[in-house]
C-alpha cells in the first residue's frame, strides 16, 4: 500500500532543501544588491569627462603564436629562436625590422633589454604604423594571479597559476574578466561602461558597448548592455513590410503600444519597442557612410576588415544629432589561430613565411591600418585606441606541423593617443627549462598582467584612479597600475 | 491555566553546561580515534591473539579503468574512451575550481599521480599507459596530446600507427565521444575544426 503522505507536511528533508534554495537565493540576491552598490558609489565618485573616447578590442581567437608576430632579431636572441623554434622559425631576411622612424634609413629600433625587433613578414603595415609612432607593442603579457616566477610556479602552481589555464575558453574569459581568481561575472569592459557611461553618455542613444561579433565576456556589465550589430547594421524587422510605415510595421508597433495591466508583458513590450527603435536609429544614422568610397583606404573585405569598417561607420556617428555618445567600447573578433597543424606552409613545398597564421597576420595587419586610416579620416585617430587580445601565446617548440597552447603573449595597441614607437614589458628568456618556462616546451610565464595592461586602457579613457580598485580587484597585486604606452589624457 | 515562564537562564550555569558537552564530545572523539588507530604491533602488545593481517594490494581507480589499455584485443578508440573516463572521473574526485593541469602531458601525469589538490594517486606509475619518461602514451608507444577546450571539454588525440602526430593517421577523439575525420582532422584552427564537429 503506497503510505500516505500529506504535501501539506513538511519534512525535515523538504525543509532543509528549501532553506539550502533560499540560502542560495539570498546570497545571490545579497550579491547583486551589493554590486549594484558598489557600481552606485562608484559612478558616483566617477569625475566628469571631457570629448570623445572609443576603445576597440580586436580579439584573435584561438591562441595566436606571439612567438611569430614580435621576433628579436639581435643576433644572440635570434640564434636562440632559430635553434628551438625549428621549422616554425622564419628566416631573418624575411623579417620586417621595426625602426623608429617610418623611413626606410631609420635607425633600427632597440628595446630596452637591447633586443632589436622585428614583425612576422605577412604584417607590413604594421611595421609602417609602428614607424610612425601610431602603434606600440606590449611584450609577454597574460593572465596572472599575482606575480608569478617560474620557481613559485613550479613550487606552488595551485597559488600561482590561473585556474584552467591553457583551456581555450577559459582563457578568453580570464583576458576578458581580468580577474582570473574568481568565477566569472562581469568583463572589465563591461565595468568601465558601467562606471563611466551615466556621466559620458548622459544622452547616449545606443548602448555605449557594440560589439561585431555576437556575445562577449568583456563587455558584460552589470547595468549597462551589450549591442550587438552586424557587419550590414542593425539587426531589426526585416522585409518591406516590417520596415518604415509598412503595414506590419504599423501592426507591430500598434501591439506593442496596447497598455498592458500586467507589468511584465509591459516591460518587454518596451524592450522589443526600444530594440525596434535603436534599430532603425542606429541604420538611419550610418546612411552616410554606406559606400564604400567614402573611405579614403579601402577596407579589406574579410570577415575582420568588415567588422572594423562598421566600427569605423558606427563612431562616424557618434555625434549629438546621431547617437550623441562620448564614451564607446567596441569588440570585434578574428578566428582561426589554434595552429597546432598547418602554421606554415608544408605543401606543395615548405615555407615558414606562409601557412595559416601568415594569412590571418596579414588580415590583421591591413584591418588595422584600414582602421587607422579612417580613424585619421574622420579626425579622431587621438581619440580612439585599439588593441588587440587572444586566448594565450603558443609554445615556443614545434610539434612538427605546428604549435600548441602556452601562456603570455604579445600585443599591439595603436591610435594617435599611443606613445607609439616603442615596446613595453619585457621579452622572455628563449631558454627551455629556463627563467620563463612553465614547463620544457617554452609556454612563457608573463612578465605583465592582462589587469595593467586593461587599466592603462581604461586610465586614458578617463576612468579615476579611485575607480580602479572596482574595475581591477586584483591590480594592486603589481608593481604598476600604468605601463605608460598611452599618452597622459 | 498554567503558562509555562520562558526559562531563566543563568550565563554562567548555561556556558559550564555547554563546556562539559563540548569536552566529552572531545574526549569520545579522541577515544575512537585511538581505537581506529591501534595497529597490529598495539594488539600484539596488549596480549590479543595476532592473526595474519591480509592487506589486499589497493588497486587505483585510474588503473582499473585502464585495466585493458592499450591491449591487442583492444582498440585506439576503446584506449581513448577509457583514457576520457580517467580524466573525468579524476576531476569528480579531486573536485575543485582546477582540478587537472590542462598544460603539458607530464603535468597531467604529475596531477594524476599525486599532485593535487586532495593527494591522490589515481594512477600508479606501474600503468600501462606511462611511458619511461612519465607521459600518457597511446598503444603504439606515442605521448598522447590532450586539447583542452575547456576545463570539462578535453580532447585525447593518438599519434596513430605511424606514430608522428598531425598526419592523416591520427585519431582524434572529441571531448564528447565523437571523432575528427577527413580534413578536420588536421584543419589549420583545431578550435574552428572541432567546433564544426559539434
Amino acid at each position: 500500500m503506497k503510505p500516505y503522505s500529506s504535501p501539506n507536511i513538511l519534512t525535515r528533508r523538504s525543509f532543509l532543501s528549501r532553506a539550502a534554495y533560499t540560502g542560495v537565493a539570498a546570497s545571490a540576491a545579497a550579491h547583486t544588491i551589493r554590486d549594484l552598490r558598489l557600481i552606485s558609489t562608484a559612478m558616483a565618485a566617477q569625475g566628469p569627462v571631457s570629448g570623445y573616447k572609443a576603445l576597440v578590442c580586436l580579439f584573435m581567437a584561438g591562441g595566436n603564436d606571439a612567438n611569430n608576430m614580435v621576433i628579436p632579431t639581435d643576433t644572440s636572441t635570434f640564434e636562440r629562436y632559430t635553434a628551438i623554434r625549428g621549422n616554425m622559425a622564419i628566416p631573418l631576411s624575411s623579417l620586417l625590422r621595426l625602426r623608429t622612424g617610418s623611413s626606410g634609413g631609420s635607425p633600427e629600433y632597440q628595446d630596452s633589454d637591447g633586443h632589436t625587433l622585428a614583425l612576422h613578414p605577412a604584417m607590413t603595415k604594421l611595421q609602417t604604423l609602428f614607424g610612425e609612432d601610431k602603434l606600440a607593442i606590449v611584450k609577454n603579457v597574460g593572465t596572472l594571479v599575482r606575480p608569478t616566477t617560474r620557481a613559485q610556479y613550479l613550487a606552488n602552481s595551485r597559488f600561482y597559476r590561473p585556474p584552467q589555464l591553457f583551456s581555450h575558453s577559459d582563457q578568453v574569459t580570464q583576458w576578458q574578466t581580468s580577474v582570473p581568481d574568481q568565477p566569472p561575472v562581469t568583463g572589465w569592459g563591461g565595468r568601465v561602461a558601467d562606471i563611466i557611461n551615466s556621466v559620458a553618455n548622459p544622452n547616449g542613444n545606443i548602448s555605449m558597448s557594440v560589439s561585431l561579433n555576437g556575445a562577449n565576456t568583456l563587455q558584460i556589465g552589470n547595468v549597462v548592455s551589450q549591442y550587438h550589430v552586424s557587419t550590414a547594421g542593425a539587426v531589426t524587422l526585416s522585409g518591406d513590410l516590417m520596415t518604415g510605415t509598412g503595414a506590419r510595421a504599423r501592426v507591430m508597433r500598434d501591439i506593442l503600444g496596447l497598455g498592458h495591466s500586467n507589468l511584465q508583458r509591459t516591460a518587454y513590450a518596451k524592450v522589443v519597442e526600444g530594440a525596434i527603435a535603436t534599430g532603425e536609429l542606429l541604420n538611419t544614422a550610418i546612411v552616410d557612410t554606406t559606400n564604400d568610397n567614402f573611405w579614403t583606404t579601402a577596407f579589406p573585405t574579410s570577415t575582420l576588415g568588415q567588422q572594423m569598417k562598421m566600427i569605423a561607420r558606427l563612431i562616424q556617428a557618434r555625434g549629438a544629432t546621431k547617437f550623441n555618445m562620448n564614451r564607446q567600447i567596441f569588440y570585434c573578433q578574428i578566428g582561426g589561430f589554434d595552429t597546432h597543424a598547418g602554421q606554415v606552409q608544408f605543401t606543395p613545398s615548405f615555407d615558414a613565411t606562409l601557412g595559416t597564421q601568415r594569412n590571418l597576420l596579414n588580415d590583421v595587419s591591413e584591418c588595422m591600418f584600414a582602421f587607422q586610416k579612417a580613424m585619421e579620416q574622420l579626425g579622431v585617430a587621438n581619440d580612439v585606441t585599439t588593441f588587440t587580445a587572444s586566448d594565450f601565446a603558443r609554445t615556443f617548440i614545434s610539434n612538427s606541423q605546428g604549435t600548441d597552447h602556452a601562456w603570455g603573449s604579445h600585443h599591439f595597441v595603436m591610435g594617435g593617443a599611443v606613445n607609439g614607437g616603442e615596446t613595453y614589458g619585457s621579452m622572455p628568456t628563449f631558454a627551455l627549462s629556463g627563467p620563463d618556462d612553465t614547463a620544457s616546451n617554452g609556454g612563457w610565464i608573463p612578465t605583465t598582467a592582462v589587469d595593467q595592461h586593461a587599466a592603462t586602457l581604461a586610465n586614458w579613457f578617463g576612468v579615476d584612479s579611485s575607480e580602479m580598485p572596482n574595475i581591477f580587484p586584483n591590480l594592486s597585486r603589481f608593481n604598476s597600475s600604468n605601463l605608460g604606452f598611452m599618452k597622459p589624457a | 491555566m498554567s503558562q509555562r515562564m520562558p526559562r531563566q537562564r543563568s550565563g554562567g550555569t548555561f556556558g559550564v553546561k555547554w563546556l562539559m558537552v563540548v569536552g566529552m564530545l572531545v574526549v569520545v572523539r579522541v577515544w575512537m580515534v585511538s581505537e581506529g588507530g591501534k595497529g597490529e604491533g598495539e594488539n600484539r602488545a596488549s596480549g590479543a591473539v595476532s592473526r595474519p593481517v591480509v592487506r589486499a594490494e589497493r588497486v587505483r581507480p585510474g588503473d582499473a579503468i585502464l585495466k585493458g589499455y592499450g591491449r591487442a584485443e583492444g582498440t585506439v578508440q576503446g584506449d581513448l574512451t577509457a583514457m576520457a573516463e580517467v580524466l573525468g572521473n579524476f576531476a569528480l574526485l579531486v573536485k575543485g575550481d582546477d582540478p587537472l593541469p590542462l598544460g603539458a602531458n607530464e603535468e597531467l601525469v604529475a596531477a594524476l599521480r599525486g599532485k593535487n589538490a586532495v593527494g591522490l594517486e589515481f594512477v600508479s606509475g606501474e600503468s600501462a599507459a606511462l611511458n619511461e619518461k612519465g607521459q600518457l602514451v597511446d598503444r603504439w608507444g606515442t605521448p598522447l596530446f590532450f586539447h583542452a577546450r575547456a576545463r570539462d571539454e578535453v580532447d585525447i588525440r593518438s599519434a596513430g600507427p605511424d606514430r608522428k602526430m598531425w598526419t592523416g593517421d591520427d585519431v582524434h577523439r572529441l571531448h564528447d565521444g565523437r571523432y575528427l575525420r577527413g580534413e578536420a582532422l588536421n584543419a589549420g584552427s583545431l578550435y574552428e575544426a572541432s567546433e564544426g564537429a559539434r
